[in-house]
């Protein structure tokens, strides 16, 4: 059975570095998906600075 | 990189210097950190910026020329400065601030005297187009209670986009339950458990998810406040451009004392109104509720010559002198003209206050 | 009234609606998982009439297609495997007239077909045409060329022709690197004739320039990557430890020019421009991307993009 390495020489060159990366079954098991928020965005929807100051680490 | 003698520098846009009475800041406002300058090294940059290295040593008469090259090695380690032939293609940064949402932050008290709907006061401010929104809880609760809460902004679709809560620990807040409801809700983005057996920090499972706080610090009520302290600055380019111009703690904040008294910080002693009673989005439109949002730091004794005074997110609750608005606030014990961190509590020129405050 | 066609989690369309809902705007958002109904497009010798969603043509000033697309057929119809396929192919024909016939009667900024027919060798023919300097390119599927191409250029690259590698195997998943250097070793195991590849001269970067582009407006962001080697070929390669700087820039007069006349030949409203200043200090165009991300440029260079987009969709 011809694996994916045994194309590589008539693939387009783009498939020399291609990565390989696991099914990360426990990661899919927790996502859930709210509106409005569970984005891939630069930054988290924490405010950008503290609202209250009580506890400091 | 290395230092080129050849070609004109210019600092990174976002990496600010700050001047202070005994030394500078420099502010990197991407990732987030400080790094401390010699106020002679910020001279050079505010003076010599866009000229080669080899210039600035002229200008010094070549006496200093080993103390240069130091700050410039420094400078391009940190990655704080770029060589380049077009240093007139590299603009400062515009600074401006702006926010569409009249309130973007708010607090939520709830003691053993609060008799007011949580739930109701949350829809409340998600009308006004609050974003972010922290609810203190001074005394105990378990997940059963907090559940509905952040279940109810799920179902309306809130632009409440965060919720943080700040609790004192019991048997329910055992690290798996936390950890399970953080992953549940992502809208809770920090939970803060006060009165714990540790100290413990607990980063987020992903970039999508809150991070927990376990600490040990004994917290009673709201005068627990005000803390300044390096681990709750604020190094971003928001906060940063805020602070220019307004409070960096009571911009565009609005407050619910744990009797729902509605103020600019549950802290402050002034109330405008009452949750029950009163409207709270012609409160927080009028000027005098805004009037403390302009007492920037620039204008506060001791701060405006405090080289964290842009990324210090002030208290103007509690004051070194409560009757001048104007002043420090009472929990910083920082000395911006020996560069030292005292306990501020240990300080007994602070008693006067404290007393005033109730503190003691 | 604006139409603002999006998708539901980003956040750069969120925080638009904040400045429209400051701005006391009217305004709809529709998502790309949300149902739209189409009315009618009724054609006859004398008119052209549209109706979508609801809206009222009539008035309709402005539409801001930021992501996704309209999407017409019915929700329970999109999981049906074996008629989904068919039907997303019948629905994308009709997309690319509906867009173009909206665009001919409202102000319509961003696209779906733009980025759907996202050609490189198309754009890099208009960047040409704009006198924008472009890196050396081939595409072939011969190894003999490709061995050509190597050896007379100091270093080659090649990338991805139109879509990323995204592929689902028994033990994982499959994704491309991005652009990558190509060696003499890579080459070596290349048969006499393979599937089609892009290869272009290698510049040597001084630093990397996004410009973000809203009509005629752009915003350019630098991207200083020359301290670690692992982004000095493709900032997409993404130093986590230490991220990149990136900071606001200006463009030289001419540049600022053939970039508007790149953005006129290409005929497209918005988008991201990718450009390479080399160590000669040309200005060499990459690609273009015309649903590309412009939270990271707005937010690191300060420039409020997202309150500028909200008062143009406002403006008259």
């Amino acid at each position: 059975m011809k694996t994916l390495d045994d194309f590589k020489p008539i693939l387009p060159l783009t498939f020399q570095k291609v990565e390989r990366t696991p099914y990360d079954v426990k990661r899919n098991a927790h996502f859930i998906s709210v509106k409005a928020i569970g984005t891939t965005a630069m930054q988290p929807y924490n405010f950008y600075r503290p609202i209250s100051k009580m506890v400091s680490i | 990189m290395t230092i080129n003698p050849d070609l004109p520098f210019v600092l990174i846009s976002n990496c600010i210097p700050v001047k202070g009475a005994k030394r500078s800041a420099i502010c990197d406002l991407t990732r987030s950190e400080i790094r401390l300058i010699p106020n002679d090294l910020y001279d050079i940059l505010d003076l010599h910026e866009g000229k080669r290295v080899g210039e600035i040593k002229e200008s010094y008469q070549n006496k200093h020329d080993a103390i240069i090259d130091e700050y410039f090695d420094f400078l391009v380690r940190e990655e704080f400065i770029l060589f380049t032939e077009t240093p007139e293609l590299f603009p400062k940064m515009d600074l401006q601030y702006h926010e569409p949402s009249d309130i973007t932050n708010a607090i939520l008290d709830i003691s053993e005297y609060s008799s007011f709907d949580p739930i109701k006061v949350l829809k409340d401010l998600n009308e006004i187009g609050c974003k972010h929104v922290e609810i203190r809880f001074f005394r105990s609760t378990n997940v059963d209670e907090l559940q509905p809460i952040v279940s109810m902004l799920n179902d309306i679709q809130a632009s409440i986009i965060s919720i943080d809560f700040i609790v004192p620990q019991s048997p329910g807040f055992c690290k798996e339950n936390v950890i399970e409801l953080l992953l549940q809700y992502p809208r809770i983005a920090s939970f803060k458990i006060y009165n714990a057996s540790t100290n413990e920090f607990i980063p987020p499972v992903d970039k999508q998810r809150g991070y927990i706080i376990y600490s040990d610090t004994i917290l009673k009520d709201q005068r627990c406040c005000g803390v300044i302290d390096p681990s709750l600055f604020s190094v971003n380019i928001k906060t940063f451009t805020e602070s220019l111009k307004y409070n960096s703690c009571l911009h565009r904040k609005v407050s619910i004392d744990h009797l729902g008294n509605i103020k600019n910080c549950p802290s402050m002693s002034k109330a405008f109104g009452n949750i029950k009673v009163d409207n709270t989005e012609e409160i927080i439109s009028s000027t005098e509720f805004q009037q403390v949002w302009l007492v920037n730091k620039d204008s506060i004794t001791t701060c405006k010559d405090c080289e964290f005074r842009y990324v210090c997110t002030d208290c103007r609750a509690y004051l070194e002198n409560p009757e001048d608005l104007y002043s420090k606030p009472l929990k910083c014990g920082y000395d911006p003209y020996t560069n030292t961190w005292e306990p501020w509590a240990n300080n007994p020129l602070k008693d006067k206050a404290k007393a005033y405050y109730n503190m003691l | 009234m604006v139409l603002l066609v999006s998708e539901t989690n980003d956040i750069t369309t969120n925080e638009v609606v904040a400045w429209l809902n400051a701005y006391g705007a009217t305004y709809q958002r529709i998502n790309n998982d949300a149902y739209a109904r189409l009315h009618r497009v009724a054609l006859s010798n004398t008119k052209c009439n549209i109706q979508v969603a609801g809206i009222d043509p009539s008035c309709l000033k402005k539409v801001w297609h930021r992501r996704g697309s309209l999407r017409f057929l019915p929700e329970p119809l999109r999981n049906v495997t074996n008629l989904y396929p068919y039907l997303k192919k019948e629905e994308d024909s009709i997309l690319k007239s509906i867009e173009d016939i909206l665009r001919g009667q409202h102000d319509y900024v961003g696209s779906y077909h733009k980025e759907i027919e996202n050609y490189k060798i198309d754009h890099l023919i208009n960047a040409k045409e704009a006198d924008l300097r472009i890196p050396d390119t081939l595409i072939t599927t011969s190894k003999k060329e490709l061995i050509r191409f190597f050896n007379h250029h100091e270093g080659i690259i090649t990338k991805d022709i139109r879509y990323g590698i995204k592929l689902h195997l028994e033990d994982g998943k499959l994704f491309s690197s991005g652009t990558f250097v190509v060696t003499q070793e890579m080459i070596d195991t290349m048969d006499t004739d393979f599937g089609p590849t892009l290869i272009q001269e290698k510049i040597e970067k001084e630093y990397e320039i996004r410009i973000f582009f809203f009509k005629n407006r752009l915003y350019p962001m630098a991207i200083l990557s020359q301290n670690d080697t692992k982004t000095a070929v493709d900032y997409r390669n993404y130093n986590r430890e230490k991220p990149n700087r990136n900071i606001p820039v200006l463009l030289p007069g001419e540049i600022k020019e053939k970039v508007l006349q790149f953005i006129e030949l290409s005929e497209l409203s918005t988008g991201s421009i990718d450009i390479i200043v080399s160590k000669k200090g040309e200005y060499v165009f990459l690609e273009v991307n015309p649903q590309g991300q412009l939270d990271w440029v707005s937010k690191n260079c300060n420039y409020y993009i997202e309150k500028d987009i909200a008062e143009y969709l406002i403006a008259n």
